[in-house]
């Protein structure tokens, strides 16, 4: 009984105290389909738009939606060493800062936020012509979710206020 | 030249303001007189009905007149793989009657069966199939989505579309729809909306409310899919009936809640999901709540699981049976400022002594083990493994590392409440029994050849090699408080053996039985084929069928659905010539709530024989039968005795002890005051009976007189006569004294020889 018990605990501590150690140059893994996003605990499953940024401890948040990744980044404040999004024309990562991001309420993002990321501004200026969204800098949209200024209204007769 | 103008306005008023009766119905077939739908609808005006008849028609079309679009013979529009196939784009549409097929598949372009961007539009009674989306309302209020048939495209599940998507709709109503290989059924931005009697299978969120206000989801089937429900950002949602099951995605909620404000969940069937119900930021305002009540959480990995932050979680009257773990503190840490109250707890380990259904000692969820796995979820591998239990051992035998309770609840019921009327879960698809019942023996060698589940049987148990006992039991002693219900009971069980459990209600004889499945805490020692109960559960329940008192099968499954659940819970295969032998095979697609109560304990003991343990128990099995049906399911528990079964079953019946017992143990208050052959207990006080008997105060010496006479010694008591008789004999007296002319007007039956006590 004993032993089992020690093989248990062993065991418990090996889990707790593993932790692959995350390169914040390198784009973090998600697992599609089967990785919760951290904010809203749906699972994640399109590239285009996930998110993830890597803290200063090595640990990954990973989002189903850029506007989730804002949401808890200003919600939880964590160190973040990089932060990544998806390019929307080719669902390839970028580092956050480097991209140009298109937000419409015309867009149908997976939580509904409508915004999405480009390494090209082009195709960022032609959608957002055609959603008639605005184009903001990584930095920008972390000011207005820092402000509470993101946020997705309730439908036309709702109140209901997602910040 | 004004007369004239008068009468072209009158004119033209009556062309375009036509009354209702003069609506009129085009017919569209590949005959004519119209050959496509757009042609009809070109010559339509609002109020029109076109009715198009079986053929294919290209899509797309698009309705922008407020007809009536009825299918006649399924007719097919076919979008060839491009774009949105139908359009509705007036209020008051009515379109049925239709399969819909081959949308392109671009997400961007949320290519669909059939969009409706307008108010008040029915879309009922089509088939939609190969489409991304299948019904998607944009600013489509008061419609109504009714009775369709959406099959998704055959894609990956990120690449599919929503099958049914409500987008900025308030006041819709979604009803009676069967959904299948969607991705999700998406609710967005919608207040009042109501939706019934749906069929959601295997897609990723069975229903994905976000910002949807006053909602009613009611009995709607949510099975198979990743998550079952997840429900967001939305007040007053009311879920309500609903059987939501079997959705193990990766996270394998069967409804999440996050931040969802005064939400009730009432009525529900959680069954086998990865976690029932998972709640997170709910309710998300210090002035709302949420309530949990009526609920069954039953088979789930995880009954509840909470994030320990969360507060105003009430829990009231739900039955949680069964689960892996019942309720999970996500993460680790303590639940607090949540109401558990009066639910029905399957471990649970106290007692009703006043039988009011509540138990009198609370329900704490205080596993040791249980505590480590909320904060290290990797040591799932090991619940329910002897490493686990040894673990709880130890936190029992020294309380220093007992875990501080998860959850308290102060009134636990003692029997679970189910609620009835749900919707039943779809048939199981590779069940071994879907044959028909006439066709079960001839296709059992076919099946056993080709059947693909389920995946792994676990070899039957095999009974004690040589001189070992069946079941061993030594010093059996349980208390519950102060209450000593067993006391230092020993007895042994060998292979082969029929023992019952004889006494009055409360001598101890079902406290006995749970002690033998290692369900209650005891003092001593039991051993069941060698194994201890409490440290070797699993392996000890494996030599082990259980026939329960109380039956608490759910009323509408169907008896193959019930034995399919059982059966992969045991990771058995029923055995047809038992189903046959049971007199089962025959109802196999009936509802349980239509059998009768012969026919539920027939099904107790299927599920108890479900993986051929050698040792049955069976706990007052016949105590709420008739006579008849008592006389049949005795008869079935015979040839089990006489098939080598080993049989360990209490009663308070006489006459099933005489039938079916090679040794009677009885008991008395907790002790074990006999062990002996059924012959050899009839001068036992305990086991006769005192037939009182009320007579005319005239007769009372002469019954006596002939009583004597008969070897009966009767005595007076004021006006009636006391006989002591041996159970099989109860009657004998009378007869004899009516056979001397002598009336019995009454008589009553007591337990015990009043005269020896």
């Amino acid at each position: 009984m004993w032993n089992a018990m020690a093989v248990v605990l062993l065991l418990a501590l090996l889990g707790a105290g593993c932790r692959s150690s995350v390169d914040p140059d390198a784009p973090p893994d998600i697992r599609y389909g089967e990785d919760a996003c951290d904010q809203c605990r749906m699972l994640i499953s399109e590239p285009r738009y996930a998110a993830a940024y890597v803290t200063r401890q090595g640990e990954v948040r990973r989002f189903d939606d850029i506007g989730d990744m804002l949401l808890y980044d200003a919600a939880h404040g964590e160190e973040v060493l990089r932060f990544w999004v998806h390019d929307y024309a080719t669902a390839a990562w970028l580092p956050a800062a480097q991209a140009v991001f298109v937000y419409s309420r015309a867009l149908s993002t997976p939580m509904a936020h409508g915004i999405v990321a480009f390494g090209d501004p082009q195709p960022a200026r032609e959608l957002a012509a055609r959603v008639q969204g605005e184009i903001l800098s990584f930095a920008e949209l972390r000011r207005r979710a820092a402000a509470g200024h993101l946020k997705v209204e309730h439908g036309p007769a709702g109140s209901h206020t997602h910040r | 030249m004004r007369r004239a103008r008068c009468w072209a306005v009158v004119l033209g008023l009556l062309v375009g303001l036509r009354a209702p009766g003069w609506a009129r119905t085009l017919v569209v077939s590949p005959q004519g007189p119209f050959t496509t739908p757009a042609a009809a609808l070109a010559a339509a005006q609002a109020g029109d009905t076109i009715e198009v008849q079986g053929g294919t028609y290209a899509g797309p079309l698009v309705v922008d007149k407020r007809v009536r679009l009825v299918g006649r013979d399924w007719p097919v529009l076919d979008g060839g793989g491009r774009g949105t196939v139908v359009k509705l784009t007036a209020a008051g549409i009515v379109f049925s009657g239709f399969v819909i097929r081959g949308s392109g598949a671009s997400l961007d372009q949320e290519n669909s069966g059939i969009a409706v961007e307008a108010p008040d539009v029915v879309v009922a009674h089509n088939r939609l199939a190969d489409t991304l989306f299948g019904i998607y309302l944009r600013q489509a209020p008061g419609s109504v989505i009714r009775g369709n048939v959406i099959d998704g495209k055959a894609l990956p599940v990120p690449r599919r579309g929503d099958a049914i998507r409500v987008w900025y709709s308030n006041g819709v109503h979604i009803t009676g729809n069967t959904v299948r290989r969607g991705r999700d059924v998406v609710l967005w931005y919608s207040t009042a909306l109501s939706v019934r009697d749906n069929v959601v299978q295997d897609g990723r969120y069975g229903l994905h409310f976000m910002y949807c206000d006053d909602a009613r989801i009611e009995h709607n089937l949510l099975s198979g899919n990743s998550v079952g429900a997840f429900l967001m950002y939305s007040r007053r949602l009311h879920l309500h009936r609903n059987t939501i099951a079997h959705n193990r995605g990766p996270s394998g909620y069967g409804v999440g809640l996050k931040d969802m404000d005064d939400a009730v969940l009432a009525a529900n069937l959680f069954l086998d999901n990865r976690v029932g119900a998972f709640v997170d930021n709910s309710p998300r305002e210090v002035t709302s709540t949420t309530r949990f009540q009526d609920n069954v959480f039953a088979f789930n990995d995880t009954g509840v699981s909470l994030l320990p932050s969360v507060r105003r979680n009430f829990f009231s009257n739900n039955s949680f049976i069964d689960n892996g773990e019942h309720v999970q503190v996500a993460g680790g840490g303590q639940l607090r400022g949540n109401v558990w109250r009066g639910n029905f707890w399957s471990d649970y380990a106290g007692f009703d002594a006043d039988g009011d259904g509540t138990g009198d000692l609370p329900y704490r969820a205080e596993r040791l083990f249980e505590d480590l796995l909320d904060r290290y979820p990797s040591l799932r591998l090991f619940l329910g493994s002897p490493a686990a239990q040894a673990i709880d051992f130890a936190a029992r035998a020294f309380p220093l590392v007992r875990p501080q309770p998860k959850l308290v609840d102060p009134a636990p019921r003692m029997a679970p409440a189910l609620p009835q009327g749900l919707p039943a879960l779809p048939r199981p698809r590779r069940w071994p029994l879907a044959l028909s019942a006439t066709g079960l023996l001839a296709a059992g060698a076919l099946l056993a050849l080709f059947t693909r589940w389920p995946p792994r049987v676990p070899a039957p148990a095999a009974p004690p090699s040589g001189s070992d006992p069946m079941l061993a039991v030594k010093a059996l002693t349980v208390r519950y408080g102060s209450l000593r219900a067993v006391a230092q009971v020993s007895f042994e069980v060998r292979a082969g053996e029929a023992v019952a459990l004889w006494g009055p209600n409360g001598a101890g004889k079902t406290t006995v039985l749970r002690c033998l499945l290692g369900l209650l805490p005891y003092q001593g020692e039991v051993r069941v084929a060698g194994l201890d109960p409490r440290r070797q559960g699993k392996a000890a329940r494996r030599h082990v069928g259980f026939v329960p008192q109380e039956l608490h099968f759910h009323d509408d499954l169907s008896v193959q659905e019930t034995l399919q659940l059982y059966a992969r819970l045991k990771k058995a295969v029923p055995d047809a010539a038992l189903l046959q032998r049971l007199g089962l095979a025959a109802c196999l697609p009936q509802r349980v709530g239509e059998l009768s109560g012969g026919m539920k304990q027939r099904l107790a003991l299927a599920v108890a024989l479900l993986a051929d343990p050698p040792l049955l128990l069976l706990d007052e099995p016949t105590a709420n039968l008739d006579a008849a049906a008592r006389q049949d399911f005795l008869r079935l528990v015979a040839a089990l005795r006489a098939s080598g079964k080993t049989l360990i079953f209490s009663s308070h019946r006489q006459e099933e002890v005489l039938a079916l017992a090679d040794r009677v143990l009885v008991l008395d208050k907790g002790r074990l005051v006999a062990d002996a052959a059924p012959a050899a207990l009839r001068q036992l006080p305990a086991w006769q009976v005192t037939l009182r008997l009320h007579l005319p105060g005239d007769r009372l010496e002469a019954a006596r007189a002939t009583l004597a006479a008969h070897g009966y010694a009767a005595h007076r008591n004021g006006r009636s006569l006391c006989v002591a008789v041996p159970p099989g004999d109860r009657g004998r007296p009378i007869a004899l004294l009516l056979e001397a002319g002598i009336p019995v007007p009454d008589f009553d039956l007591e337990p015990g020889n009043h005269e020896e006590a």
